[in-house]
């Protein structure tokens, strides 16, 4: 049964953009697979079932259960790991104050990198996750800017 | 039976990518020499640096080159093995910047960013002049496969495996001030890639991947070199 259950699991479609926490568990592999978007504890809470997920369809599953308004925090990370780049990109710019730094810069960069994948010059694209980087306060943080960059240098 | 085994044997021999096909998938990628700062500021101290000469000494080859170091068949009639050994050599051609001036312009940005002097265009009351004498890389690439004829069953694999980039990059720097030498030092830039992962990727992907590779150990080579520069100049 649990087998059957890790071959569903690896046949599903996995999320390009998966939420970390200091608290979430995750294998160094996943940092390849996937791109980890790192937000601390407090700024999770509003969040939470948004966790973790590292299959489309649990993201789908998310936006289907959620109801009411979205923090502006939870609204861009549903956007972003629901592959909703545009939107994303809107609430980014409409609720830059409620959003806090060391996550808005991360998605600028990260957004910045999905809207033109090969139009902006790689060191344009460093530039702004070097600015995310000056801004992150946690080591995981730290870490995943640094796995950004060598993802954008693979064009993953 | 005969266009089975003929098959098998072209898939297996067409799966050899050897010297030119290395070099031509390595030289189909690009990438540009770039890395991210880690480094800090210290607290500032009052006082200026500038940094003078700045020369790159070694040159890259044009392109990408591969040589063959070494390898062995066992061409039995039953069972067929191979492998090869190679080293590449990463070429300008691949870079999509100029790499003398992408290091001393990433001197120059690690400079104003992490030395305890405030970094000015004239002349300061520091002047850093660097002599970059060695850039040295070590790109390995071996490649092996197997035929195994079983009269009634043929099986045959080929692998290919890239890495570790190993780059060192050594230089010269003279902190002058006042007419004197407080500095002079020999100053070492290190990176160590590990094997390159190869998982979900064809074989053309993996190669061009080793061209980054290469060129993300050479941008964590000069980002160590520049950081002990600025160790340097910190010292004093």
């Amino acid at each position: 049964m649990a087998c059957t259950a890790c071959l569903l699991l690896s046949c599903a479609d996995a999320a390009r953009y998966v939420v970390v926490t200091d608290a979430t568990p995750f294998q160094p592999r996943e940092a390849v697979e996937h791109r980890l978007i790192y937000v601390s504890e407090p700024d999770a809470r509003a969040s939470a079932g948004l966790v973790g997920l590292r299959a489309t369809s649990s993201v789908r599953q998310y936006g289907g259960a959620r109801r009411g308004d979205l923090g502006a925090v939870e609204a861009l990370l549903f956007e972003t790991v629901s592959g909703a780049y545009g939107a994303a990109e809107d609430t980014l710019r409409a609720r830059e104050a409620e959003i806090p730094v060391y996550l808005w810069r991360l998605l600028a960069a990260d957004l910045a990198s999905e809207r033109s994948r090969t139009d902006l010059p790689a060191a344009e694209l460093l530039g702004l996750y070097q600015k995310a980087y000056d801004v992150q306060q946690s080591d995981l943080a730290r870490t995943i800017v640094k796995l950004r960059v060598r993802q954008l240098r693979y064009g993953r | 039976m005969r266009t089975a085994l003929l098959v098998a044997m072209a898939s297996f021999l067409g799966g050899c990518l050897g010297t030119e096909g290395f070099e031509q998938r390595l030289r189909a990628q690009t990438g540009e020499l770039m890395y991210l700062r880690e480094m800090r500021a210290p607290e500032r101290r009052p006082g200026t640096v500038s940094l003078g000469t700045f020369s790159v000494e070694p040159e890259l080859p044009p392109a990408t080159t591969v040589r063959k170091t070494g390898g062995w068949v066992v061409p039995l009639l039953l069972v067929n093995a191979w492998q090869g050994e190679y080293r590449s050599s990463l070429g300008a051609a691949q870079l999509a910047n100029d790499y003398r001036a992408f290091m001393k312009e990433s001197l120059e940005e690690d400079l104003r960013r992490a030395a305890r002097y405030r970094l000015v265009d004239g002349s300061g009351d520091l002047r850093v002049d660097v002599n970059v004498t060695k850039i040295e890389m070590s790109a390995p690439i071996a490649e092996g496969g197997h035929f195994v004829f079983l009269l009634l069953a043929v099986g045959w694999g080929n692998w290919i495996r890239a890495g570790p980039v190993d780059v060192t990059i050594e230089g010269e720097t003279i902190v002058t001030r006042a007419g004197q030498e407080p500095v002079r030092s020999t100053v070492v830039g290190r990176s160590r890639s590990r094997i390159l992962y190869r998982k979900g990727t064809n074989a053309d992907t993996y190669v061009a991947d080793f061209t980054t590779a290469m060129i993300e150990s050479l941008s964590l080579a000069v980002k160590g070199f520049n950081g002990a520069v600025v160790e340097e100049v910190n010292r004093l």
